[in-house]
């Protein structure tokens, strides 16, 4: 009895640093949100800076709260969540409101709500689920080659394709793209064989070009200038040229809080939401930039560990998906600020605006401690 | 395994970001700062004070006047609906022409656009009056450039316009701009670098729409210098009324110091026209008129003396030696050469220096010329300051030509022939003068001891520019000039002279007609003299283009002092 306790004392410390740089994460986040938002002569608080910190609240509420009860019991629930999220999307493809081009968005009595974000939740949980069954490649196909991708790959392969689709049509890029990489990180590590996952890699890679032909126009723009963002430097190129502006403007120190010209000015577009880290970058400067790149590393390292010490498979399984999700769209959105990546729709996790993205990242949060806490169980 | 493969990957990209974010931040962040302050810095410049422009009695010549801009700042302006439809009412305009207006001129939403110049003080009144009911019309008080005495100025000012493609590449390295005012003609252009100033400016911070967000820092515009003419706004008046419906010029000019103390060119034209741009036909009329309004004819054009050049002529023979003041010849009416005839105006009889003068004996002067030879001629002519422009403080100042054999054989590859040196004698054939270069022929004459340096500009902002006390010394035999300034004299004094009707009491005018003959139309009409004669105060030239005989000079000669008395400035 004493020996559990002990143990339970020793995970609560680890957690303790997940709950701490996670909430310090949301506040830099609000920080920025408020600088980003703040308009000189102007009350001194933003109608979307007040929304936010209402959304925080409610954040911190779900961390522990998902931190708190059995996560296996999720397992039986899993396709139920996939399916709804599903239908979701199905819904704002129908209902959508158009916000900047795309449908992305369902009007819920006052409330925007981003049916991409619970989705994540859903598609974790089932490609865990579907991966973690005893047995999954433990029969060899040999020779049957045709057979083994019909059984091993296809299925989980459709669970994320369907809602990646949907997705994709919206249209959003970004979250599409990032779905199947979650598919490819659970397929990886879950230890299907290496032809399986990386045949499929290099095919797509290959038929990339066949792709281009699907994308919207403004998402060739975009790539198009990711590449040389002069060739359009006041449409297409122009966010991404403010975006280095503010962030290399910064140096070192930053230019200080409410201080900087690119954000304060409104040179920045999307400077609250996708854009979030120039004005972190053009305020803060690299010190402010490190010590927020130091609390995500913290998060996907306290992850990894959690993975790798867990016993249940699921759970295993379910903090790595939850940590490539989260590293996946912390580096992404990064690389697209700084220039190093087209700019395709992913928010900051915990730092931009934005209810939906907010509490999912907080719930996934709190499992990777509901995991921790209960690694030994098993 | 993988496990860790993966985390590996993961860290990975995150120190590529890191790396990504230095390199921005470190080693490039002078770069994007410098970009960050271009986004948002912006210069509004401020329009320097142009120098006022004065005679030399302190009579206000150009001067900036007040005008009543109506501007919009479009930052400002929220309502461009009911706006233009109030300002097209209190303006009397078509509202479809202010809001083109207003669109073409409209460059950022913090800088003011000009929409209606020069309104009238009740119209400013009634704009302002409404100024809060629409937000961002407002009247502005800028500077307008006036030349108080029009036309009666015109040549000697010039005017002020907009800086041309010809000027801007040529004075961009001077710190000139587009859209800068500079001047045009007259002092306006050759001192534009002392009345222009320094234009000063707002540094002011601007957000992504341009809009103005605060004032980072200013510098005054310094005003521009003022300039004192040695103009006098009296004689300019008297002189512009008396060649009014004439082509030609007059000159005043005072022969110590080559202070010029009137110049007029007629027709002349208004230069306020230029400035305000209210009346298009006029301007365009301007440059079109068979009569070259435009031309300042006093420095620019280029006309044959006659025989006003028979000063020179006689100069030349005296300073040879080959004749004196009493060297006596006889005129029956023409001259042979060979076997061409050289007609005189009249068979004069004998003369001295003085009769011939006087008469305007033409056989006395073939004799004096042919006796001075053509070298000898053009020589004193270089000397008296012909063929070369006069160094007077205009632009675009002619240069003449003066014949010579040497210049005929270069010119028209032909010989010089004796009936030439009969021609140049008398000032005609290829001869080619200004009537300014006539007046300071005649000032060199007059003071007898260097050439006259002419200049407009008495003082730039107070002081007086260095170039003016720079004096050549004449090698002119100072007893020569004596004889001709005395025999001068005759032209006026005799009954039988040539200007005998400017022999007015008091003022012993002496002086030269000349009556030049041109190739079409009447001939041209000269004056050109000095009063008092024993020691000349001014000298004058009363020029007038196809004017017919010299004695019409005589007469707006004679309008001009007559007025000049009654006004008591002689």
């Amino acid at each position: 009895m004493t020996f559990v306790i002990n143990i339970y004392q020793d995970m609560r410390n680890e957690n303790k640093i997940i709950y701490a740089s996670t909430i310090t994460i949301m506040l830099i986040g609000l920080a920025a949100l408020y600088s980003a938002t703040y308009e000189r002569g102007q009350r001194p608080m933003s109608p979307l800076f007040l929304k936010q910190v209402v959304w925080f609240c409610l954040a911190v509420v779900m961390l522990f709260a998902a931190a708190n009860f059995n996560y296996r019991r999720i397992y039986d629930y899993a396709y139920l969540i996939y399916g709804f999220g599903v239908l979701l999307l199905l819904v704002v493809l129908v209902l959508g409101r158009r916000i900047l081009g795309a449908q992305r968005w369902l009007e819920l009595g006052g409330l925007n709500l981003q049916p991409s974000e619970p989705m994540k939740l859903g598609i974790i949980l089932v490609l865990c689920r579907w991966f973690s069954v005893k047995g999954r490649f433990s029969r060899n196909y040999a020779g049957y080659r045709l057979n083994q991708v019909i059984r091993q790959f296809l299925p989980p392969f459709a669970l994320t394709a369907i809602p990646a689709g949907l997705i994709f049509m919206q249209p959003d890029l970004g979250t599409a793209v990032l779905y199947i990489l979650i598919f490819f990180v659970v397929l990886f590590i879950s230890g299907a064989p290496k032809g399986l996952v990386f045949t499929p890699v290099i095919a797509g890679l290959l038929a990339s070009p066949v792709f281009w032909h699907f994308l919207k126009a403004y998402q060739k723009d975009r790539l198009r200038v990711f590449l040389n963002p002069n060739i359009d430097p006041l449409g297409a190129g122009y966010t991404i040229i403010q975006s280095k502006i503010a962030i290399g403007s910064g140096g070192l120190l930053g230019r200080g809080w409410l201080s900087g010209t690119q954000g304060q000015l409104s040179f920045l577009p999307e400077s609250h939401t996708d854009f979030i880290f120039a004005v972190i970058g053009e305020e803060g400067g690299l010190i402010a930039a490190i010590v927020l790149l130091a609390l995500f590393y913290i998060l996907v390292y306290s992850g990894i560990n959690i993975a790798r010490t867990t016993k249940d498979r699921f759970g295993s399984l379910l903090a790595c998906a939850i940590v490539a999700l989260l590293a996946f769209q912390v580096v992404i959105n990064l690389a697209m600020t700084c220039g190093i990546c087209p700019v395709v729709g992913l928010v900051l996790p915990f730092v931009s605006y934005g209810g939906s993205a907010l509490l999912i990242f907080a719930v996934l949060v709190g499992m990777l401690i509901n995991i921790n806490k209960r690694r030994m169980v098993f | 395994m993988r496990l860790k493969i993966f985390f590996i990957t993961l860290s990975l990209m995150f120190l590529l970001v890191l790396l990504r974010l230095a390199y921005m931040q470190l080693i490039m962040g002078g770069y994007y700062r410098q970009l960050s302050a271009k986004n948002c810095i912006r210069l509004i410049a401020r329009q320097a004070r142009r120098g006022t422009v004065y005679d030399r009695n302190g009579i206000i010549l150009a001067e900036n006047l007040p005008s009543y801009d109506v501007v919009i700042i479009p930052q400002d302006f929220q309502e461009p609906e009911a706006g233009f439809v109030f300002l097209s009412r209190a303006l009397q305009k078509d509202r479809q022409e202010l809001v083109k207006h207003f669109r073409l001129n409209r460059n950022a939403p913090f800088a003011p656009v000009v929409v209606a110049k020069n309104i009238s003080r009740e119209q400013a009144i009634k704009i302002e009056e409404n100024k809060n009911q629409y937000p961002g019309i407002s009247v502005q008080v800028n500077a307008k450039r006036a030349y108080p005495l029009a036309s009666v100025s015109s040549h000697i000012l010039g005017y002020v316009g907009e800086i041309d493609r010809f000027r801007i590449t040529r004075l961009k390295d001077y710190g000139y701009k587009l859209k800068d005012m500079v001047g045009y003609g007259g002092i306006e252009e050759y001192y534009d670098n002392f009345l222009r100033g320094e234009d000063g400016g707002v540094q002011i911070v601007v957000d992504n729409r341009g809009r103005q967000v605060r004032m980072l820092g200013m510098r005054s515009p310094t005003a521009g210098k003022d300039i004192r003419l040695t103009i006098d706004a009296r004689i300019q008046k008297i002189c512009a009324e008396a060649l009014s419906g004439f082509k030609g010029a007059a000159i005043f000019m005072d022969p110590k110091n080559g202070e010029i103390l009137g110049m007029v060119s007629s027709p002349a034209f208004d230069p306020n026209v230029f400035v305000e741009r209210y009346a298009p036909d006029l301007l365009s009329g301007y440059f079109q008129d068979q009569q070259a309004p435009l031309l300042n004819r006093a420095v620019s054009g280029l006309y044959a003396p006659g025989s006003v050049f028979k000063v020179v002529t006689a100069l030349a023979a005296l300073e040879q030696g080959k004749v004196s003041a009493v060297t006596s010849f006889f005129c029956n009416g023409s001259y042979q050469l060979g076997n061409r005839q050289f007609a005189c105006t009249q068979k004069h009889g004998l003369q001295d220096l003085r009769l011939a003068f006087a008469h305007s004996c033409n056989v006395y002067f073939y004799h004096l010329g042919r006796l001075a030879g053509p070298e000898a001629l053009s020589r004193l002519a270089y000397e008296l300051g012909f063929g070369q422009t006069a160094g007077l403080d205009l632009p675009a100042q002619a240069q003449g030509i003066i014949p010579s054999p040497i210049q005929k054989r270069m010119a028209r590859k032909e010989n010089w022939y004796p009936g030439d040196t009969l021609n140049f004698s008398i000032g005609q054939g290829e001869l080619l003068v200004t009537p300014l270069q006539l007046t300071i022929m005649m000032a060199t004459v007059v003071n007898g001891t260097f050439a006259a340096r002419p200049h407009l500009v008495k003082e730039v902002a107070g002081r007086q520019p260095a170039v003016i006390g720079r004096q050549k010394r004449l090698k002119i035999k100072p007893q020569n000039l004596e004889i001709v300034r005395r025999d001068l004299r005759a032209v006026v004094s005799e009954p039988t002279g040539t200007a005998h009707i400017l022999n007015i009491e008091n003022l012993k005018v002496a002086g030269k007609t000349g009556t030049a003959q041109v190739g079409q139309g009447r001939p041209h009409a000269w004056f050109v003299g000095f009063f008092p004669y024993q020691e000349p105060k001014m000298v004058f030239a009363v020029f007038l283009e196809n004017g017919g005989s010299g004695y019409n000079a005589c007469v707006v000669a004679r309008e001009i002092l007559r007025r000049m008395v009654e006004e008591k400035i002689l």
